[in-house]
């Protein structure tokens, strides 16, 4: 009678060491997926200091524009302008009015379809009128 | 010998446990970093509107000229507070209480999240209320037999306070001390011009014990001051009055505020609150 044929590939009697050799695979599948997903978390989680950045920004020229009188009589010419010489390069902003009775739109770039945007809202008087505002600001 | 296998299969699977645990421990914590992180734009959203709402409330006009100078040496501040009150109490300072009402009605409608109280600075005994701090001080307009009386209320030692009043043509003829409690725990003064440019002048130490009441008359009006206490009477006559008070040094700045809680951010559902506290100056 013929030995039953095992199909241990000339590791007989070598049990321990495929066993190993099958952790070891399992291990760098681990590690691989262990570092592809802190690659992801690490990715999402620079995000927000970015947001906060930007919202602080937003929030910022609200503020100067607010305190220069910009909104107390609207001239979107004017605020654009200031918005253009005094708004660092690598930032792009829209404010538009979002509650009252107040009409302001004014845009220094193209709004990006493909980066993070963020948005803020605020509350000012123009001509003793009571409005909100809403602004978005992204990086170009 | 042939031990050794499964010696290091044991070893590796150890090995390979620990980096499981290591990783669920570091997935855990970015986790909880990356939420953190986005509580605090929530924040950074709605300190922003709040500030911007401080803001629009600071550009009311509020009818009193509030003006503090600060030595820098000694960190003292002298404050005052300047209005020309020529109505009655129901009439008090209509213009800017309609201004925050309709403000009130904008902001509860364009942001759900928000409501005001402005009971705290209009209601039927109180007017428009201002709040010294750190000292505690309560500057206020209320209703006393139909009149509008100036109150101050301190419960701090303050070295030195009274009055500038400018009054109308021939009212002032002298300062008149109604009762005699003579002492040292406050220097208190009043300066009192008619419209015709003559002044007369007051400065005494006053004694603020429990009990003690120093009241003086100035042509129409009358001067109260007791402990914890000064009070303006203008018997309804056309008064500029300019409270003023030596605030001692309590290490923080001097401010001048609306009462806290005008009103309230109420974010649920990230669980952020804030109870307003508004500044004038």
């Amino acid at each position: 009678m013929a030995p039953k044929q095992s199909w241990n590939f000339g590791f007989k009697d070598k049990k321990g060491f495929v066993f190993t050799l099958d952790v070891l695979i399992a291990l760098v599948l681990v590690v691989g997926i262990l570092f592809t997903s802190s690659y992801f978390i690490n990715k999402k989680i620079q995000d927000p200091y970015i947001s906060l950045q930007l919202m602080h920004i937003g929030s910022d020229f609200i503020n100067l524009l607010d305190n220069q009188g910009y909104f107390n009589d609207i001239n979107h010419d004017k605020i654009k302008s200031y918005l253009d010489t005094n708004l660092p390069s690598q930032y792009g902003m829209h404010i538009q009015n979002s509650g009252g009775s107040c009409v302001l739109d004014v845009q220094t770039d193209t709004l990006p379809s493909n980066k993070k945007i963020v948005s803020g809202k605020e509350f000012f008087i123009s001509n003793g009128n009571f409005c909100s505002l809403k602004y978005e600001v992204w990086l170009k | 010998m042939n031990n050794k296998g499964i010696f290091f299969t044991f070893g590796a699977l150890f090995l390979a446990m620990l980096i499981l645990a290591l990783s669920i421990l570091g997935t855990s914590t970015l986790n909880q970093a990356n939420l953190r992180l986005l509580e605090a734009g929530s924040f950074a959203r709605v300190y922003s509107l709040d500030k911007s709402l401080q803001r629009v409330i600071n550009n009311l006009d509020e009818g009193i000229d509030i003006l503090v100078i600060t030595n820098n040496d000694t960190g003292n501040s002298n404050i005052t507070l300047s209005e020309t009150l020529d109505t009655n109490f129901e009439a008090y300072n209509t213009e800017f209480l309609t201004n925050i009402e309709n403000l009130a009605s904008f902001i509860e409608s364009d942001e759900e999240k928000i409501k005001f109280n402005l009971s705290l600075i209009n209601n039927e005994t109180e007017k428009v209320p201002l709040i010294i701090k750190p000292h505690n001080i309560k500057y206020t307009h209320m209703m006393k037999n139909n009149e509008n009386f100036i109150v101050v209320y301190f419960t701090e030692s303050i070295p030195s306070l009274g009055f500038d009043l400018t009054l109308p043509n021939s009212q002032v003829a002298s300062i008149d001390w109604q009762n005699d409690y003579p002492g040292s725990d406050v220097t208190f003064y009043i300066n009192a011009t008619g419209q015709n440019g003559i002044t007369y002048s007051l400065e005494e130490g006053l004694s603020l014990a429990e009990g003690d009441v120093n009241k003086f008359k100035v042509g129409p009006t009358f001067i109260t001051v007791k402990e914890g206490y000064l009070e303006l009477d203008r018997a309804n006559t056309l008064v500029q009055s300019t409270f003023g008070a030596s605030l001692p040094y309590l290490n923080d700045m001097v401010t001048v505020n609306y009462p806290e809680g005008l009103y309230k951010i109420n974010f649920t559902e990230t669980g952020i609150f804030i109870n307003s506290t508004i500044r004038v100056l």
